[in-house]
């Protein structure tokens, strides 16, 4: 198995045992910290199918995050819907919305695409702040339910919050993952190499990269139903494309694009970094500055890039027994 | 199988190809010479559909294609092989080989087993990165992967562009090896000697016209070939 292959189904595993081992220990403060990175994790999965995989800059992920948040606060808050339910429906609609987005942005390329979308989160952004009947407007959606307790969770909300916030970032990790082997997966590739080439094969250019942007929309959606229901409350500034439509791109190039893995490392430095920096909160911000120089001047490829050039470095284990006889048998 | 009738295409305002007449026959093997700036790559992608037909028409198995996008001539059975050893070079030779077979649904190991018995190389560097191949080789694993779209036609656009002698020869047995399974070949290609191996039939191409044609054997050896593609 190739080294990324096993960082690829390692590390979210060892991660996965260490948020989990972490639950009965801590106090409710790390606990909603833990649930926000893990959360934000899921999110720049997402987004890394589709930088990742296309290869095209984004702007527009913290709205369609924003759609699914204030999808589910309605669905659960004015229409009485079970929360899973109405997160299924947040992951849908975030879906249709991503596709009509996807219709249009596709229409441009490179530096044009990444200023379609910001003119779309900026829209999108307006949107939630005007339309008041459905979003609460300037002041928000109050009062939003909270998820249901999970068996044996009844009475520790932000455990079961944690939780509930892991599995969907498993979910989302390993539909990635299906989605990254699928055949439609490839064909993103194929396309982000090589366009003309990836044409003469017979791939639809235009059905991968809507593929792509489709079900990054969709576990984005599904996300912002999450956070709805554990913030129990939403507005406007949390999906702006100054917080949150940035911050999932630097999730994703310091984590390393296109691994998956990367951008959930990527998304757990950037939110626990000024909360382990409290103590030196004038700087901290100065801190998170230097970081991403530090990441872009030596680390390009993130800490994804960072870790396999380490693995790298490491001395070759000498050829097993069964290795040399398979190569013999080849030639 | 193929018949072009008054093809024009260019790019842009520029007009390439000017009233081209190509006609290549079931299990034909047809090859295009030209100097550069002929035309000859613009006719390989005006005929798989990565440009469009401005006038004329592209029949294939009798049916009107001029209209039709890439993806359905691919599915069709025109494939094409590109100019300049096209690969994937992050991809493995077998993921590049699955990608060729990407229209059909997912590869199935039957059809790898196929390309491998063709090319046996390709399955010794099956899990090697594309890029890390010799030219040669990744001349191959271009032939290859358009074999695994099963091709009733195969358009190759100059396989021997800086290629070694030895790379050649095995990109030449190749096509004869191809040709042999039934699978249509155009050949636009600048090395006589490849041309003379893999042709039956050879058109000369000159500034986006068909200038000749005939037998490849006779044309190639023609003073018309001198004259168009050598320069004397």
């Amino acid at each position: 198995m190739r080294r990324e292959a096993i960082m690829r189904w390692l590390l979210p595993v060892i991660i996965l045992v260490i948020a989990l081992a972490a639950v009965p220990f801590a106090n409710d403060y790390i606990l909603y910290v833990l649930t926000i990175a893990v959360l934000m994790s899921t999110l720049a999965v997402s987004y890394d199918v589709l930088l990742g995989l296309t290869g095209y800059l984004s702007l527009a992920h913290g709205f369609l995050y924003g759609v699914g948040a204030y999808t589910a606060a309605y669905l659960t808050t004015n229409s009485g819907w079970n929360f899973w339910l109405a997160m299924l429906a947040a992951a849908l609609m975030s879906a249709l919305i991503g596709a009509i987005v996807a219709l249009v942005a596709f229409r441009t390329k490179g530096i044009y695409f990444a200023v379609l979308t910001l003119g779309i989160g900026l829209v999108g952004f307006q949107f939630f702040l005007v339309l008041e009947p459905l979003t609460g407007g300037v002041g928000g959606f109050v009062g939003i339910p909270g998820i249901p307790s999970l068996p044996g969770l009844a009475d520790d909300p932000s455990r079961n919050n944690l939780v509930v916030a892991i599995v969907l970032l498993a979910v989302t990790y390993f539909a990635a993952l299906v989605f990254l082997r699928s055949s439609i997966g490839a064909a993103c590739l194929a396309v982000r190499e090589d366009v003309t080439l990836a044409q003469s094969l017979g791939i639809r250019v235009g059905t991968a990269r809507l593929a792509a942007f489709t079900f990054s929309s969709a576990f984005a959606g599904a996300a912002g139903a999450v956070f709805a229901a554990i913030s129990n409350f939403v507005g406007p500034d949390d999906f702006s494309v100054m917080a949150t439509g940035f911050q999932v791109v630097v999730f994703v190039v310091i984590g390393g694009m296109g691994t998956l893995w990367g951008p959930i490392l990527g998304a757990f430095l950037v939110v626990c970094l000024p909360e382990v920096l409290r103590g030196a909160a004038t700087y901290s911000v100065a801190i998170y500055g230097i970081l991403l120089l530090f990441f872009i001047l030596f680390a390009p490829k993130g800490i994804a890039g960072a870790v396999l050039a380490l693995r790298r470095l490491l001395p070759a284990r000498p050829a097993s027994v069964t290795q040399t006889a398979r190569h013999s048998e080849a030639r | 199988m193929l018949e072009i009738e008054e093809l024009s295409a260019g790019y842009d305002r520029l007009e390439v190809l000017r009233g081209v007449n190509i006609t290549v026959a079931d299990g034909g093997s047809v090859v295009v010479m030209g100097a550069n700036g002929a035309g000859k790559s613009t006719l390989c992608r005006a005929i798989s559909g990565l440009i469009e037909c401005r006038r004329g028409a592209i029949r294939f198995d009798g049916a009107d294609i001029s209209r039709v996008g890439t993806s359905e001539r691919v599915r069709r059975g025109i494939v094409q092989v590109p100019e300049g050893r096209q690969v994937f070079p992050q991809m493995t030779v077998k993921e590049n080989l699955r990608l060729g077979g990407w229209i059909h649904g997912k590869a199935k190991e039957a059809a790898l087993r196929e390309i491998y018995d063709l090319f046996p190389r390709l399955e010794e560097r099956q899990g090697q990165n594309a890029g890390l191949l010799s030219g040669g080789e990744q001349q191959l694993l271009a032939l290859g992967r358009a074999m695994m779209g099963r091709p009733k036609l195969l358009l190759l656009d100059e396989p021997t562009q800086g290629l070694s002698p030895v790379a050649i020869e095995q990109v030449a047995e190749a096509l004869i090896s191809i040709g042999r399974r039934g699978v249509s070949i155009l050949l636009v290609e600048q090395n006589l000697a490849l041309a003379e191996a893999v042709g039956r039939y050879a058109y000369v191409l000159e500034t986006g016209r068909c200038a000749a044609e005939g037998p490849a054997a006779e044309l190639l050896s023609s003073d018309v070939v001198a004259a168009s593609y050598l320069g004397h």
